[in-house]
Order: structure tokens, then sequence, then C-alpha cells
């Protein structure tokens, strides 16, 4: 399935106001998505939000670790400078991924379980609600 | 305001300083007393802490006006009375210079005496609590011979001992324990003015007395 | 229980601070950094008179003995729990024989010098003269009134729930900022001698970075800069005084007063920070500049209830979260 227009189709989505494309056929599935989702895909899917920032190609989707409740999404803890969980880096179950803030209190994304860090599907500083994607795990079981 | 009015003045937030006009003496000293039992009691007032003829303020919280409280302070002290404390009297013998008085050489150059007089004139008179300050125990006296007066250090020692005798301007004192002091210290004495554990904690308070005898003077 | 197993010197138990003791020369003590102390106590669930470990000198490690909640805010300072890198400002849950390290402070957003380690249920030493703060001068409160040392275990109050931990607070030097020209500011009020010093003085006390020297420490901060001459010799007579105030001896280089000064002194003041500023300054390093800024009674007053209102904030929206997690 081509996919070369991904970004593009989910472009003209975004300003036509649509939240949810998909398109099913004998070779796979397409699925556009510009809110909350659910926690994971079928395998065989592809599933690509309409964030301009994430230029992911497509591959097997991993496990979505979701925002617990509605906040200030952060990537990176407001007292330091890098990235609690960067792309590529190995994490494990329990482990601080991002942040939500709320007024003062920071509310942890937690790792659901060991994994690498596939991408991060949102914003450091967006406005997210409950069940938000935040970041795509590739579970460890997939991995080399 | 002219000289002879009480001088209020801000410690930040935290407290308020009021400090009486003219000479240190006895008598305006009773008065801070009195004043500081009634400040004591005003809602803003966490505690009412007296120095030398003066008094600071310190706030439970901050008052959101402040010439409210500095009005009602100025005519609290118009109205305050001495009062009379009958204290009681402990006698301190000092070994005036050698180790125990590092600084003794500085006011025996400021004052232009030598040491036994800089004894003599130091002990000679019974000397008042002022005020508690400094340190756990440590007690203001009132009463130095000003022939003796010697300015603070330009820069505080780091360590000076408990039970050093010492002379900062126009005052004198007793260390209570070990600590920085910006005094001169010209001697030594052994006694144990503050135990925690009692109620209350220190040995004296406002309106108590000490005379230093001299144990020795050490050239 | 944690036992303390190795601490350069210098970390002590400080709560809030004793009050009400003044009158004796026994001054405030308490953490030099309170809004840190606080948020660790209400991240905790802790009474707000709970003490805690202050730390000054890094690395810090302590060993936990039973399992107890525990925050470790103030400097950011790479606490890692069995070596499992925290997030700073977070409670966390110790279990019995963890290993819990505080590296050096980071030169992060937030340059700090000070962490405070909050148990659940506060440090269990007694209460001397109202309070558990040390009192090292007097060499009691705190731990047997002096500083910790390798070995010392420190017991937890018997009044500790189980509580929720993983998660944390958004420190306030991240959420109220004060700068100037890339400094830290602290504001100040000036105080009665602020009239005696020279107006080239008084320029150059606003104007000019003051330097935190070496022989900067819970007692006063001296500070290094142009020095300040008074336009005639001050002597003034012994007076209370708080910790913020800033005293100039004669030399010239101003001490500013911190929390385990003398609650008296003598010599000139030029001016005195503003009490909702103390944390700021308590958290300055050693070698750092700071700037002092010119505050109103007013202004000083309002930012004393801006830290109360995050305080209160944080203690809000921590006790809803803890409440909707349920104990765990």
């Amino acid at each position: 399935m081509p996919f070369d227009h991904i970004e593009e189709l989910s472009t003209w989505l975004a300003d036509a106001g649509i939240t949810l494309f998909e398109l099913s056929g004998p070779t796979g599935r397409l699925r556009l998505s510009g809110g909350a989702d659910p926690k994971s895909l079928p395998p065989g899917s592809c599933d690509a939000v309409t964030d301009r920032t994430n230029n992911a190609p497509c591959r097997s989707p991993g496990l979505m670790v979701t925002a617990p409740t509605v906040g200030i999404l952060l990537y990176t803890h407001p007292m330091h400078d890098t990235p609690l969980a960067p792309p590529g880096s190995r994490v494990s179950v329990g482990q601080v991924l991002a942040l939500l803030q709320i007024g003062a209190l920071l509310v942890p994304v937690s790792a659901p379980q060991d994994g690498q860090v596939a991408a991060l599907l949102s914003t450091h500083g967006a406005l997210v609600g409950f069940g938000t994607n935040i970041i795509e795990l590739q579970a460890s079981k997939e991995l080399d | 305001m002219t000289p002879d009015d009480p001088r209020i003045s801000l410690l930040g937030t935290s407290a308020l300083l009021f400090e009486a006009p003219g000479e240190t003496s006895l008598v305006i000293q009773q008065r801070i007393w009195a004043l500081a039992a009634e400040a004591e009691l005003w809602p803003e007032v966490g505690e009412a802490v007296p120095g030398m003829n003066n008094l600071m303020l310190a706030f439970l919280r901050p008052p959101h006006r402040l010439d409210a409280i500095e009005a009602r302070l100025r005519e609290a002290w118009a109205a305050a009375p001495p009062l009379a404390v009958r204290g009681k009297l402990i006698e301190l013998p000092v070994v005036y210079g050698g180790e125990g008085g590092p600084h003794a050489a500085d006011v025996i150059a400021h004052t232009g005496l030598p040491l036994e007089e800089i004894a003599a004139i130091h002990s000679a008179p019974v000397y008042d609590v002022y005020a508690l300050g400094s340190h756990p125990g440590y007690c203001y006296l009132g009463g130095m011979d000003q022939r003796i007066a010697t300015p603070r250090r330009s820069s505080p020692s780091l360590r000076i001992p408990g039970g050093a005798v010492s002379i900062g301007g126009g005052q004198t004192g007793v260390s209570a324990s070990d600590g920085p002091s910006g005094w001169n210290t010209i001697g030594r004495t052994a006694m144990r003015f503050f135990d925690p554990a009692l109620d209350p904690p220190a040995l004296l308070r406002p309106g108590d007395s000490i005379r230093f005898t001299i144990a020795d003077v050490i050239r | 229980m944690i036992e303390i197993m190795s601490t350069g010197a210098l970390a002590t138990v400080q709560d809030i601070g004793r009050r009400g003791a003044l009158k004796w020369g026994v001054g405030v003590s308490g953490a030099m950094d309170g809004l840190a102390l606080s948020a660790g106590n209400i991240l905790l669930g802790n009474s707000e008179q709970a003490a805690a470990v202050e730390v000054q000198i890094f690395p810090f490690e302590a060993r936990f003995l039973e399992d107890c909640a525990f925050a470790v805010t103030g400097a950011d300072c790479n606490a890692r729990l069995d070596g499992v890198p925290l997030p700073p400002w977070w409670v966390q849950a110790g279990k019995a024989g963890q290993v819990l390290r505080l590296g050096f402070p980071g030169r992060g957003a937030w340059p700090a010098s000070r962490a405070y380690l909050c148990l659940a249920g506060g440090v269990d030493v007694p209460v001397v003269l109202g309070s558990r703060s040390t009192q090292l001068r007097g060499a009691f409160g705190g731990l047997e009134g002096r500083a910790l040392r390798s070995g010392d275990r420190l017991a937890t109050g018997a009044d500790r729930e189980a509580t929720s931990s993983g998660f944390g607070l958004c420190p306030p030097a991240v959420a109220m900022p004060m700068r100037l020209d890339g400094l830290p500011a602290i504001r100040v009020l000036t105080a009665a001698e602020y009239g005696g010093y020279t107006q080239e003085a008084t320029e150059r006390f606003w104007r000019e970075p003051w330097k935190i020297t070496p022989q900067s420490d819970r007692y006063g901060f001296r500070l290094e800069g142009t020095p300040l001459i008074p336009a005639a010799p001050i002597e003034l007579r012994s007076h209370g005084i708080v910790p913020g105030v800033i005293q100039v001896p004669p030399g010239g280089q101003p001490i500013v007063q911190m929390r385990d000064a003398q609650p008296s002194g003598g010599y000139p003041k030029i001016a005195t920070v503003i009490e909702a500023d103390l944390w700021r300054l308590g958290q300055a390093p050693i070698g750092s500049r700071i700037r002092f800024v010119e505050s109103s009674w007013d202004e000083a007053v309002a930012a004393l209830d801006a830290n109360e209102r995050w305080l209160a904030e944080a203690r809000r929206l921590v006790d809803l979260y803890r409440a909707k997690r349920g104990r765990h």
C-alpha cells in the first residue's frame, strides 16, 4: 500500500475537520485519526496521526501509551533539558516516559511494559485529553 | 519625627524594630520590658524581643497596614511605665587576657589602658541583664564603664568559645557557647547559661544581675 | 527508618523553624528553602510541621531499613534509588534495603545547592522548644543538636499511613522565576541604616552583582563585591535581627544573615531580604552571583501571599490526586 501521500492526506482531512478516516483493502488498512485512540491496533494495520511532526515510516505498529488524564503534556521534565524517553531509548515497565502537568502537579505517563520508544506522538506543551496517544512503544519481544 | 522620638524601621516583612531615643539606661530598658509585655499580646505579633533599649516585634503574619501598628506602638511607648524586676545576682570569676583574651591587645590599643586597669574597670560594676539574644542563653548587659568601650571588629571572628568575655562598642557580654562573634574577647569564664530541657531554659533573664570577679590577669 | 551511609558534613534535620524562643537568644533555624521542605511534606501528606533531612554536601547516601515513601525536593541532584534515576520533586515508595543516592546538583534550569529528603511521617526526633530543627550553636534539636554522620539512624513518625507515590510537583523556581540581567534576583526592603550610606554605595548595592563566597553557610552568606562604605562610621546598640538582614561590617563586604544566624546583632543594616525570597537566596550556590531588587512593603507582602498560594494550590491538587488514586 502506497504511503507516500499520507501526510498530505492527513492535512486535507484535518483542514476539512474530519477526525477519523479509515480505508481498508486486500493488502492492509489505513487509519488516520486526529484524536483519542484505542490503546492498540490489530496487527497488520498502520496508524498515522495528523500530527505533522511525526514522519515515522509505517511499520508494524507498537503499543500506544496514552494519557491517563487531562493535562499539559511534557516530554521533558521542567527542570531538565533532555527528554525523559527519547525515540530509540530502551525503557522498562513502570518507567516514567512523559509527564502531564495540572497546575503544579506532575502526573506520570508510565511504560506499561518493557520496550523501546518508537515515536513521540504528540507535542511538548500540548494540552491533551484522557486517552490521547503520547508515545508509541515497540514491545521488547518484537525487538532484535 | 525628631531625634527625640523613637525610631521605627523594618526588618523585611518578618519584623519591625523599635529604638528608644537617648542614652542607654536601665530605666528605658524597664520601659522596653513593659512595652514588650503589651506588644506580645497584639494579634500580628508572634514574639516581642527586647534588645539594648530597643524592641523587635517578630510578626506572625506581616500586617497589611504598617501605619496602624506603628501608631499603636508609639502610643504604647508613650504610656509604658518602667517595669521593675527583682532578679537574682550571680558572680562570674574571669581570667582576663592570655589565650582566653585574643583581642585584649585591640582593647588596650584603642583605650590606651593597660590590661590590669581594663580588668579592674570591667569587673567593678554590677551589670544588669537587659536582654537575651545573640545565641542561646547569651545576656546583653548594661552598665559597662565607657572608658573601655571598643568598636566591634571590622570583620567578625568565625569562632569564639563559650565562656568568652567580650566588649562590643559600649557593651559587654559573655558567650554562652562556641560561635562567631564581632566583639573583642578580653577574657574567659566558666558557666552554663542555657539548658533546653529546663523551663525556662536560660539561667538568666532580663532583670537579673552579674558581677565579674578577677580570677587572674595574664599579660 | 533510614540509615545515613555517607555524608559530607552539614546535613541536618530541619523543619520549618523554631518560633517563640527568640527571647532566650534562640534563633529560628529551619530549612534554608522552606518552600522545598513544605512541598516535600505536601507530596507525602505529612503535617506542615514534619521535619526532613537538609542535604548541603553531595553525594549523599541513605539506606532504607524499612519500607517508607519519600520525596526529594530542592536542588535537582540526580536522585537514584538502587541506581534507578528518579524525577526531581517526586514522591517514591522506598523498600527496605534500597539505597538512595543524591549526586551533585546539576547546572540545569535552576542552579540550587540544597536538597530535602522528606520521609512519610516526617523525621522522628524529639521536639525541643517547639521544633525539631537542629540548633547547631546551642547543640540541641534535630539529631542530638549536630550534623548527621555516617551510621546515624533516623526513625519516621508513627502517624505515617501507606501513602501514594509515583507523582510529583513542578518546582516554584520554574513557576515563579525571578531574574535580573540573567542572574537570580532577590527582593529586599531597605533597613534603618540604608540612609547612612553614600549615594555611590547604594547605587552599587542595587546595580552590581554580589557573589556568594565560600565563607557562606547556614549562619550567613558572606558576599563579595565593591565594599559598601557608610558616610560616617555607624555604631549601633545590639538589637533583634531576623534571617535576611543584610549587615555591613566596617570592612564593607555585606553578610546576609541566614537561618542559623544569631537572633540579634549590632552591625549596620543596609536592607533585609524579604521573607518570601529567603528560599531563593538559600538555594544560591557558592560562587554564584545574585542581584538585589528594591521592593515595597505591599510587594513584599504580596510575594509572601504568592508563596502561600503556590503551596495551597499544590496541596489541593496533591490531596485530590492522592484521594483519586486511593491508598496503596
